[in-house]
């Protein structure tokens, strides 16, 4: 039988809304928004473009071939032209300008601009002075060029970079990394991108759950005890998951030694793309070293 | 029939001294398909997992194949693999199943594991994917898949490695009746093919149909009957004291009606 007071209907009236919004809610948004984000990858490199269809481990090497040609390039033009190589790929495979330019591209270049500031002034690299300012200093032409070098080729980094990351499911990625020697490393960081997503799930209904059952919010100090146990249940699911998988492995007949079924598939499209690479990373080259070499930027 | 598997007292306590399993004899024959009921934490996860040498007996003895399963046992490699070749299981918990990038992968892992040529693993992964009707969604992560289709990948990785023996641990929970009428459908299949099976579960529906012999367990982790299907759940009262039927009441005519509740049979109510 169910207690009396279950049936008293002493609701308090609704309360106006106060607008609060904890550390923890959105470290929890944030988390989930990095799931979206990975699921949203996983859709750009679902769509049927040219990249899209490539090897994984050709546009794997491909753009760690390009990543490493940029940090020869000196000369912004050389770099632009090799970004814009980057930038019309990925137009060709169906990924949107606003997509590649996400705020999240715009971060690193950001930061390496910030720590690039000094460097500009007079005092750090000295030369033809391009803006006069107080006590002397100015802005001079070389530091300008060399800040403007460095956030460039972090610019292009990063679109090449893009390049891979939207066009390639994260599965490729690892299997492209397959071999018999990164075997243990890749099924560790296959098993580490699948499990990140279980916990963060689990996090998140505990988050809502808990909010659901809130009638008046927690301070600071009741909401960090909150966390803590949070975290603590978390670990504890986390090791009884890691139990539960090893367990499903062992039945499946492992042995401590992963063998994995290598797919790989090469052809005339991922020759061609080599070429354009090689074609675009040497046209770069070309520009930087035998006609902007002897210019001054 | 031959028995397959044989625990002699076997009894499993966990690390915490909390009794998983209490003092268990039992037989598991050939092509048979013997069905574990009990209600949560009877002790169904706990059998299966000493049946497939994922746990070993705190007390007793558990053999399988004319062979004691220990841990040491296991450690001998030709043992362990043509163990895990002749025994699949299937855990609960589909998370802790899937842990590989795609479905096809899924599949693959358990004959790549035992030594399978390249060709015969691609063999029996494309099977799997055309008998399980995932073709469509074979590069796919598994996870991301809805409960019913995660489940199809879980059976196929074990049935990838065609064993003598499933050990099934709730294979229907909470999943639709579309998705258990296909598994009824599958286990038809493979009791065709001579397989044994080892379903643990609480749902009577699944076990009046896919049983040739059910094992109850109570609440004290102990065997409380064995028998035919239709001696097993036409025992209400047995099923009653295990926790698996409830107590119904409803009113009829103005007067207060009380009978244990099972979707098995039907039942007349007195007007």
């Amino acid at each position: 039988m169910l207690p009396e007071w279950i049936s008293e209907q002493t609701h308090p009236r609704p309360a106006p809304i106060r607008r609060r919004s904890g550390h923890l809610s959105r470290s929890l948004r944030d988390m989930a928004r990095v799931m979206e984000d990975a699921i949203f990858c996983e859709q750009s490199a679902r769509r049927p473009g040219f990249l899209q269809r490539l090897d994984a481990r050709v546009k794997l090497l491909s753009v760690l071939a390009l990543a490493v040609g940029a940090t020869f390039l000196h000369h912004l033009p050389s770099l632009l032209m090799l970004g814009a190589f980057a930038i019309a790929a990925l137009l060709v495979s169906r990924v949107s300008l606003r997509t590649v330019f996400s705020p999240s591209w715009w971060v690193m270049p950001a930061l390496f601009a910030l720590v690039a500031v000094p460097s500009v002034l007079s005092v750090f690299v000295p030369g033809e002075a391009l803006i006069r300012l107080p006590w002397g200093l100015s802005v001079t032409r070389q530091g300008a060029a060399s800040a403007a070098v460095l956030v460039t080729r972090i610019a292009v980094g990063m679109t090449l970079a893009l390049m891979l990351a939207l066009t390639t499911r994260w599965q490729e990625v690892l299997r492209a990394a397959y071999t018999s020697v990164t075997a243990p490393f890749v099924l560790v960081a296959t098993m580490m991108y699948r499990y990140v997503f279980v916990l963060l799930r689990v996090a998140e209904n505990m988050h809502l759950a808990r909010r659901a059952r809130t009638i008046v919010p927690l301070d600071a100090a009741q909401e960090r005890r909150w966390v803590g146990g949070r975290v603590g249940a978390l670990f504890l699911r986390s090791r009884r998951l890691s139990e539960q998988v090893y367990s499903a492995m062992l039945a499946r007949g492992y042995r401590g030694e992963p063998k994995v079924l290598v797919r790989h598939e090469l052809g005339v499209k991922e020759a061609a793309w080599v070429l354009l690479c090689a074609a675009a990373l040497a046209g770069a080259l070309v520009l930087d070293r035998a006609v902007l070499g002897g210019m001054r930027w | 029939m031959t028995p397959i598997f044989a625990l002699e007292n076997a009894c499993y306590r966990y690390p915490d001294g909390r009794l998983g399993l209490a003092e268990t004899t039992l037989e598991v024959r050939e092509r048979e398909s013997l069905v574990v009921l009990g209600a949560n934490a009877s002790g169904k996860s706990t059998l299966l997992g000493l049946l497939g040498g994922l746990i070993f007996p705190t007390g007793g003895r558990v053999s399988a194949f004319g062979a004691e399963l220990t841990e040491a046992a296991l450690e001998d490699g030709e043992f362990a693999r043509s163990f895990r070749q002749r025994v699949a299981v299937l855990l609960q918990d589909t998370d802790a199943m899937l842990f590989n990038s795609t479905v096809y992968d899924e599949i693959a892992f358990g004959p790549l594991q035992l030594d399978l040529p390249g060709d015969e693993v691609r063999r029996r992964v494309e099977d799997m994917l055309d008998l399980l009707g995932l073709r469509a969604v074979a590069d796919q992560p598994p996870h991301r898949l809805s409960g019913g289709e995660q489940r199809k990948v879980a059976l196929g990785a074990i049935l990838a490695v065609s064993p003598q023996v499933l050990l099934l641990d709730e294979p229907t929970s909470g999943l639709d009746p579309r998705f258990q009428r296909w598994f009824v459908e599958l286990v038809i299949e493979l009791r065709r093919a001579g397989k044994a099976l080892v379903t643990a579960t609480h749902d009577l529906h699944i076990a009046d149909v896919i049983a040739d012999r059910v094992v109850v367990l109570d609440e004290q982790h102990r065997i409380a009957a064995e028998g035919r299907p239709h001696d097993i759940l036409t025992d209400l009262d047995l099923l009653l004291s295990v926790n698996l039927v409830h107590e119904h009441a409803h009113v009829h005519d103005g007067q207060l009606h009380i009978h244990p509740h099972t979707h098995l049979h039907e039942h007349e109510h007195a007007g």
